[in-house]
């Protein structure tokens, strides 16, 4: 498993993909505010006064962020921006879920979908766990050992402490 | 070996790649040597501390990023900064009298905004000259709308300019206004409804099924940016 983790192209592979998808999320949203704006009301979550600030950041967060995970760039500060995103994602469908309110997830799209009740809360379960997913992938970049562990036998004195 | 001597011998290592990773942005470590070596300024370590810097540093380029681009967009993919229209609308509800309302409003027991109307109901009105009303995007009312139904898109920047303009153009507060979005599961009309009271219009009706209803009825529908 260690080595697993440890396997630097792995690591590479993983940042790209997570990278790539939440670029790829955030295009339609930065296109089409006020159709993202639409889509966050009805989560029917956020105060009204929210939605509008929320709908001009959260894509452009999204986008930041994955471009940041595909350069290598803040890279950490990236993926925890992302697990933080995806938790509040699955917390929203979840809470939607529960009281039995159908949304359409603007996941990938902003664009009203004609589903069903019943289509609905079967594709925001399936989008729950793709959330999982992507979260899971979040997190092993978070916690990479490759940036956190000193490796046995390394000397971190000397080298940068003493220049 | 001192700091600048590890450096060079890092510099001159024939290869760099398959020698080294980089654990973190300041450091590189070369499992041959079991040495981990600095490349970089001093402290520049990976912390929580550096996390949350870098976390802040998205998130300000991110707002920076939504701002600017919201300032450079075409109208109808503006977004009002705080809630669509309401900067530009001018709470302007004049009490309405008791004695008016009771004849005006539809569902006078309820005490609801607007009254919510049938298919039938709205083609009725439309017969009599009410004004419609098309709450949904720019895009989807230039694909089609209800012959005569003035567009205000009430998720774009400019809801609240329109109202004024409607106003300005003479529609008067006791004109019979019918609203209508995409169908049932769209509140567009509803938050439309709800700026119009704002705005003192007070004979107010959503028509519930919407476009796609007058469509399938084959009712008088036309396309393009005029009403």
């Amino acid at each position: 498993m260690r080595q697993i983790l440890e396997n630097r192209w792995l690591s590479i592979a993983i940042r790209l993909v997570l990278g790539a998808l939440f670029i790829y999320s955030a295009w339609p949203k930065i296109a089409d505010p006020p159709g993202f704006a639409q889509m966050l009301s009805n989560y029917r979550l956020l105060p009204d006064g929210w939605v509008n600030p929320m709908a001009l950041v959260l894509p452009w967060l999204e986008m930041v962020a994955g471009i940041s995970l595909i350069a290598g760039i803040m890279r950490r500060g990236a993926a925890l921006w992302i697990a933080v995103l995806l938790v509040v994602f699955i917390g929203a469908l979840s809470i939607n879920i529960a009281r039995d309110v159908g949304v359409d997830c603007g996941c990938f799209s902003v664009a009203a979908s004609q589903k069903s009740h019943a289509e609905l809360i079967a594709s925001m379960k399936l989008d729950i766990a793709r959330d999982f997913g992507m979260l899971l992938m979040a997190l092993l970049t978070l916690f990479s050992p490759i940036a956190w562990k000193k490796p046995p036998g390394a000397s971190l004195r000397g080298a940068c402490a003493s220049d | 070996m001192s700091a600048a001597a590890r450096r060079t011998h890092l510099a001159q290592s024939s290869s760099l790649f398959s020698c080294a990773w980089v654990p973190s942005p300041g450091m590189t470590y070369c499992p041959r040597t079991r040495l981990l070596y600095c490349t970089a300024r001093d402290g520049e370590g990976m912390s929580w501390q550096k996390i949350a810097r870098e976390t802040g540093l998205i998130l300000v380029v991110a707002a920076l990023l939504g701002a600017a681009s919201n300032i450079f967009r075409s109208e109808s993919h503006k977004l009002a900064w705080i809630k669509a229209g309401a900067l530009a609308t001018k709470a302007v509800a004049r009490p309405v009298p008791e004695a008016e309302r009771a004849v005006s409003t539809k569902s006078p027991d309820t005490g609801a905004l607007f009254a919510e109307i049938t298919a039938e109901e709205a083609y009725r009105m439309y017969g009599s000259g009410a004004l419609f009303l098309d709450a949904r995007r720019t895009s989807a009312y230039e694909a089609g709308h209800i012959a005569g139904a003035r567009s205000v898109p009430v998720w774009e920047h400019d809801a609240g300019v329109r109202i004024d303009v409607l106003q300005r153009d003479g529609v008067s507060l006791e004109k019979d206004l019918v609203i209508y979005c995409f169908g049932a599961a769209c509140e567009d009309s509803a938050r439309l409804a709800e700026k119009l009271a704002l705005a003192g219009f007070y004979k107010l009706s959503v028509y519930k099924e919407g476009f796609p209803d007058w469509e399938k009825r084959g009712w008088p529908v036309i396309q393009g940016a005029k009403p």
